[in-house]
Parts: C-alpha cells; structure tokens; sequence
C-alpha cells in the first residue's frame, strides 16, 4: 500500500521511478573530439561483435564475418544467410555467429535448440568463457535483435544470458534483463551490459546480479578489457530527458510505434541526422556556431574507460555535430584501441600508450 | 599634474579607537582618472565618503579649488560637483528608472512622457541597454549600477567617485562603461575609480593611490606600476593568492559521490546538471546571480527545490531529496555560508559554543546531557588545527577578525565530519594571512577524501585552488574546465555567452 502510494505521489511530482531525469556527462566523461579525429582503420557496414584472436581483428559486417591481418589487410572470411547479430572468435579460429533471422554458425558439438526462437532472433552478444564455454546474450523475447530503440520505448526487460557448452543443451543464467548488449568473461563473474537500463552487472554463475555501473547517461553495449587493467565501456547512444519524458508516456510510444515512420520516432538512434525531419538531433544548444557539449543528440559517440572498481577514468567522445557514432562494440588489437562505429560504418583506431599505432 | 582640483591633506577618520584612515594625503586633478586601491578594510571607500559629505573627518583638509572646503551632507558635497555612485546602490526601488535619474529635479507639474524621452535618450547616449520605463525593483544588480552611474553622469558632476563600479557588469557592459569613462575624460570631469580589478586599473587611469590599513603607501603615474607592484603595495608581500594557474598537484576525477541531475528551483536554478568527485576541489563560477548560491543551498537543505519536477540529486547511489540541512549534514553535506554574519555564526555565542553547536547538530553527542567539557575539547581541537587568533575559545565570535571569524565558520560544519562541504565565497571579507590559510584548509580536505566545492566570484581564486571548474549562468552549469586548461577570459566568456 506504501508502495502505490508512494508510486502515485512520485508520478504527480516527478520523483523516483518518473524522475525525468539524466546523469550528466562530467568529470572523466566531459566531452572531446577524439572519436571524431581518430584515424580509420576500415570501412565497412555496420561494423561491430570485434574480437582479437592471433594478431587479427575479426568482425562483422552486415551477412559477413570479416578479419583484419596484422598487416592491416581485410577480408571477408565466411558470409552468413542474413545480418549477423552477434559474433565471437576463439583460437583456431572456431567462429560463433548468430543471426537475425534466427539461424546461427557454431563449431561441431554447440546448438542453440533449446534456447526458444523468439531468443534466437535476437541473440546480441556472444562472449567466450575461460573454461571453453561460451555466454549468449539475448536481448529480448519480444523483439529482433535489430529492434532495440523498440524495445526500450517498450520498456521490455526480457532479455537474457544463457550458457553454451560442447555436447550439451544450453542452459539460462540470468533473465530479466533490459536489453543485454555486451558482455565479457573476464573471470569467475560475467560483465553484462544492460542497455536500456543504462547500467552494467556483474552476474554470478548462480545466476545472482549485482550492478557495478550504474545511472549512465547513455545505453552501453560492448566492452572489452584493457590491457593496463581496467576496462573499455561503449556507448552506443546518450540518454536525453526528451526521450525519458517519453518511455513515461505509454499512450504516445504506443501511437508513434503505430503510425511514424521508425527514422522519424523520438528513440535514440545509431546514426547523426541526414534529414531534417530528424526531430531535435543537436538542436536546442547551438550558440555562437559551437555545439555545446550536452546538446540533447539522440546518437552519439562515447567509449570510456573504467578503472578495475568500475570507475570511469577517460573517454573518447564524437559529439552531437560528429559523424562517429553508435559506437556499439570495442576491442584491443596490436595494443590499440579499435572501436566499432555503426552510426558511420567505419573502424576507428584510437592509439593507446605501448601500442602500434 | 599641474595645481589639483582637490587637494585632501592629514586625513584621519577614527571610529572610536580604530583609525579608518590615518594621515593620508591624496590629490586629483582635473580631468584625472585616479585609482583608489587596496585591500578590504584599507580604508578606500572612507577616504571618498569624507570627500562626498557622507562622513566627517576627524581631522585634516579639503580644498576645492585652492580652496578649503567643508561637506557636512552629501547634498553640499552636491553642491560642490562631487558625486559619488556607491556599491550599494542608492535608488527608490518603487519608483521607475527615467523617475530615479531625473528626481530632485522634477518641476511642479511634470509630464512623464518627455521625461521617459529624455531618460531613453540619455541613457541611449551612454550605451546602457536599460529600460526607462521599468521599475528599479524589477531590474538586476548590474542593470541597478547602471542606473547608478547615468544618474551621477547626469548631474554634470565636476567629480565623479566610482565605488566597484564593475563589479556586477558583463565584459560587454564594462568595455561601455569604460568608454563613458574616457569621454568623461575629455569633458573634464576628473574620476575617482576604486576597484578590486586591478588590470582595469591599470589599463584606464592616469594614477594611482594604493592604501592598506588606513595608511597611504605610495601615489604614482599607472604607467609605473605593474600588477605585482600594486599586489604588493596593496598587501605588504608578493601576492595574495598562491599562484593564479592551477594547483600543481590537481587531482583527475575519483568516484562520483554526488550527482545533480536536472535540478530546477524557481527561476534561479534551472535544469542544472553536474556530478562532484572525491578528493578533488570543484571551483563554480558565474556572475552575481547566476545561481551558484542557490544549487548549493538546495543540494544541502537549505532551499527546497521545485515540488513538481524538480530534479534528483543522487549521493552516490541513492537518491536524496533534503528538507532541512540537517538531514543533510547527517548524510554529510554541508554548506559553509557566503554571508557568515548573518547565516554563519552566533554572535552572541562564544567561539567554543558556536564550535559545538556544529557538533551537536551533527548528533554526535551521545548522552542526553551536554557536557561543557566536551564542547571545550571539540572546540580546543579545531581552533587549534585552524589557528584561530582569540585570547580564548571562551571570546565572542563578533569580536573576531574576518578571516577568524571564517575559521570558526569553518569549523563549526567540519566539526560534523563531512563527506562532501560546499564554501560559498569562503574568502570574502578575509585579510590574505587567512585567504592563504583557507586555501591551505581547503586543499587538505580534499586531498584527505573529503568532496570540496569552492563557490567564488574572484576568479584568480578559482583558478589557484580548483581542480575542475565548473562555470554557472542563469541557473545552470553551462561549462567544465580540467584545472590547467582554462583561462581567465575563456571562463568568463562561459560565464556571460
């Protein structure tokens, strides 16, 4: 009773779970241009799932698994019936992908059967663990794997994390996840990032969660571990008060879901606007020619980097009036920071201290 | 300088025992730009109220002219062609600006039309973006000053004494008022400009005086004199501020202990957003006005934010929402007060006392009883560490100096152990031995793990003490800078664009 009413005095003012309201980007996550001046590695469609396995960077792109050599060569190594979802690569190489229309390519002995073909549709990431085991993320049960802005204004927490071992059926770790992006095994415990609840957990094996990062200001996907220690978070789109205002208005998500062309919803996007029906990409604060840095954007560029206890240390940003964003997936090759821009199809090769570049 | 328009010799001002001004010779010559400099409490603005009427001097001479002169009233001083635009501005608030400029020369039966005509256009000629037709009470402080300076340019004064003129003006509204100055100038009008701005000084007078405690210590042309001259006139040693770059040690962000998420209150706050750091000083700055004091307060239960949407403040995982600063305190958040008289001490409380009541507010006395002794030895501990100057902790706080007095401001919310302590202009009005020892202070509490924020409108102070500065205007923080990278003007330009 508590509870309700405390609900309703929060819903008329404002506050707890109807607080409109967004961290801000300060401190170790003030803005710069760094994503935007980092040098391209490749270009391709939609990069993203990148891994580093013997000297090589594999990752996809649209139906097809690529790889980059260490001498800076890419190639397109197997090309799957539709768009790749998910992508991981262990020594061998031994690929695992899966895709959008709910098919998938494991080495010998590993299925997805038992995991329900809602949850193979959208499989989002794929993590290898320490033991030979690999981890499925599943974003939702309602949605595809390319339908997260949907999902968020939906406010679906279906997703899921599921355990994949040779010669055996796959078994659920965790549910009730809001949209699991990216996810490592760094250890024991698995680092999932739950995208539209803005924070990152630490899930146990007995399925137990524990949230490390929370109340960011944007929805994470991919990370990767630095080799200094620590870890590198992407951001594949900043959260804006605009688009919280909405999750909050069911009656309108659900009539714009009906009736608006999917480019032109109020979500936040993976892409900067190429039209000018994009509504309020950067719009609000632009002063004296200088797009100031919490512009509201719907897209935008950010990986940062965490310290081992998960406090945010650095960052590389491409602003509101930047090209690189929807950066969804990260990882180190040759020592040096490769980050995935799906908003702009390309590579980028951040220089990191004792790497190559 | 040929034979002075005002010639002021052996000025003494005593208030009871203490000398405000003690033998001070000063002259100005017409059509001069003089500067009056020196410390808080030098003795400036005392030295121009005995030249304008407004206090009587214990001893010595005015000569107007050649002539000696005696102002009883400023209405002689008036008289005389002595005008003087005070800090504290001197308009009816009730009354419209055209009204305020033009009063006392108001005919018997006016038409306001003509009036506001004049008014518009005279205050046009002075390049002041001020409406006629408003009522001063719905103006703002620079707006205020404004109004200040065009009426005692209008009176055709032969003198014209500028008390911190520039204080509340924007970078747009001072290279104005400089002009006016400069033509002022060229009309003869000879001009008295005390300000803390020392560049502004040095860029626009002709001369300059430089006092401290009371004293004259040196007259001379501005060409003669540099910044680190007129420092060290004004404060007897090199500087008063260690350095004006960033602190050498600055510290990156630790963990985010405190996040102010779209905080709205009233017109004062709004929508503002940012996140405060362990160990690491956090310097605000804007403009009188710009709702730096208010963020603070709110964030520390002094102030309510808006009831409805009003934004969170998280203290690190757990969003806090304080009606009255003792939930606060209790949490660790404490605010220091920028008007310390008022909102900082009791004074008519012993230094022990005002000491303890920090501690007892805190609640960390257990017992149901209050025991002296433990109120002496709280209060033994922290006058010690902050060497305040008091012949005992039993003496009064009001019988304190400023900068003590601080102290024991200070002490009395550190007593309480904080986690995160906003200072709000924890500097002002405090001799630069203290400024020094407060900064001191203030640094050793954040490099202990304590969460500072420096509210200030000095920005040398900001910049000497912040590891990250953050810029407020019209109620929200518009403008991060890492210690080290910002600059004066780049902070300012954040402040007012």
């Amino acid at each position: 009773m508590i509870g309700f009413l405390k609900g309703v005095r929060d819903r008329i003012r404002g506050g707890g779970e109807y607080a409109i309201t967004v961290p801000p980007m300060d401190g170790a996550l003030r803005p710069n241009n760094d994503l935007e001046e980092a040098s391209v590695l490749v270009e391709a469609q939609a990069p993203g799932h990148l891994s580093d396995v013997d000297g090589a960077l594999w990752f996809a792109s649209g139906r097809e698994v690529m790889r980059v050599g260490p001498d800076g060569t890419c190639e397109a190594m197997r090309q799957l019936p539709s768009e790749i979802t998910a992508l991981a690569v262990r020594p061998g190489p031994e690929i695992f992908a899966a895709c959008a229309d709910g098919s998938c390519d494991l080495p010998e002995g590993y299925s997805l059967d038992a995991l329900p073909a809602a949850a193979r549709r959208c499989v989002t990431a794929i993590g290898a663990g320490p033991g030979g085991e690999v981890y499925l993320a599943v974003g939702s049960l309602e949605n595809g794997a390319g339908d997260w802005s949907k999902d968020l204004l939906e406010r679906r927490q279906t997703g899921s994390v599921w355990r994949l071992e040779r010669g055996a059926p796959a078994s659920q770790l965790v549910g009730g996840l809001a949209w699991p992006a990216g996810m490592i095994a760094p250890g024991d415990d698995l680092l999932v990032t739950e995208a539209s609840r803005g924070r990152l957990v630490r899930a146990s094996r007995n399925g137990a969660i524990t949230p490390v990062l929370s109340n960011l200001p944007g929805y994470p996907a991919g990370l990767c571990p630095d080799r200094a220690g620590g870890y590198h978070l992407c951001i594949m789109a900043p959260r804006n008060q605009l688009i919280e205002f909405i999750l909050r208005e069911r009656d309108f998500v659900e009539e714009m879901i009906a009736t608006t062309d999917r480019d032109h919803w109020i979500a936040p996007s993976l892409k900067a606007p190429e039209t000018f029906l994009e509504p309020l990409q950067g719009g609000a604060l632009k002063q004296l020619g200088i797009m100031k840095p919490w512009a509201p954007s719907r897209s935008i560029g950010l990986v940062m980097h965490l310290s081992e206890d998960f406090v945010p240390t650095r960052s590389h940003h491409s602003r509101a009036d930047g090209k690189n964003h929807g950066t969804t997936s990260c990882a180190l090759w040759r020592g040096d920071l490769v980050v995935a821009s799906q908003g702009n199809n390309r590579l980028l090769l951040l220089p990191q201290e004792g790497g190559r570049a | 300088m040929t034979s002075p328009m005002i010639r002021m010799t052996g000025m003494v001002k005593r208030y009871g025992p203490v000398a405000a001004i003690d033998g001070v010779d000063f002259q100005l010559g017409e059509g001069e730009i003089h500067s009056l400099l020196g410390e808080n409490g030098a003795g400036k603005s005392t030295l121009t109220k005995m030249l304008s009427g407004v206090a009587t001097p214990t001893s010595g001479v005015i000569e107007l002219d050649g002539r000696p002169v005696t102002f009883e009233t400023p209405a002689d001083a008036m008289r005389a062609g002595i005008n003087m635009v005070y800090q504290e501005n001197s308009l009816v608030p009730s009354m419209s600006v055209a009204q305020n400029l033009f009063m006392g020369d108001e005919k018997l039966f006016n038409r306001l039309r003509p009036l506001y005509i004049a008014a518009q256009q005279f205050l046009q000629s002075l390049n002041f973006n001020v409406d006629p037709w408003a009522s001063v009470s719905t103006l703002g402080v620079a707006q205020r000053q404004m109004v200040e300076i065009a009426r005692a340019v209008r009176k055709n004064a032969r003198v014209i004494v500028f008390d911190e003129p520039t204080a509340s003006l924007t970078p747009e509204e001072k290279h104005h008022f400089f002009n006016l100055i400069r033509r002022l100038k060229q009309d003869r009008v000879s001009i008295i400009f005390i300000s803390h701005a020392l560049e502004e000084a040095l860029e626009i007078s002709d001369r300059i005086t430089i006092l401290r405690d009371g004293k004259l210590v040196e007259t001379g042309d501005a060409k003669d004199f540099d910044r680190a001259r007129i420092i060290a006139g004004m404060v007897g040693r090199e500087s008063g501020i260690e350095g004006e770059t960033a602190p050498a040690d600055a510290k990156p962000p630790g963990k985010r202990v405190l996040s102010v998420q779209n905080l709205s209150m009233g017109k004062a706050v709004r929508n503002t957003s940012f996140s405060l750091y362990s160990g690491q000083v956090t310097g605000i700055f804007g403009l009188i006005g710009s709702g730096r004091t208010e963020t603070a307060k709110v964030i520390s239960g002094v102030l309510k934010r808006n009831m409805f949407h009003g934004g969170e403040v998280w203290l690190e995982d757990k969003p806090v929402r304080y009606r009255v600063p003792r939930t606060a305190m209790r949490d660790g958040i404490v605010y220091v007060t920028e008007d310390r008289k008022a909102e900082g001490f009791f004074d008519d409380m012993s230094i022990a006392e005002n000491i303890g009541m920090g501690f007892l507010a805190a609640g960390f006395n257990k017992s149901q009883v209050v025991r002296r002794s433990d109120i002496a030895e709280v209060a033994k501990y922290w006058t010690g560490k902050f060497n305040v100057a008091a012949l005992s902790n039993e003496a009064r706080v009001i019988e304190l100096s400023g900068g003590n007095q601080q102290k024991v401001v200070i002490a009395k919310s550190l007593v309480q152990k904080p986690r995160v302590v906003f200072f709000d202009e924890p500097t002002r009005g405090v001799d630069v031995g203290a400024i020094a020892e407060i900064h001191r202070l203030i640094r050793e509490l954040s490099r202990s793990g304590i969460t500072v924020v420096v509210i200030s409108s000095y920005l040398p102070e900001i910049l000497s003490i912040s590891d990250r500065i953050l810029v407020c205007r019209k109620g929200r923080i518009v403008e991060e800078f890492a210690a080290g990278t910002a600059e004066e003007k780049t902070i300012m330009y954040a402040a007012v664009h």
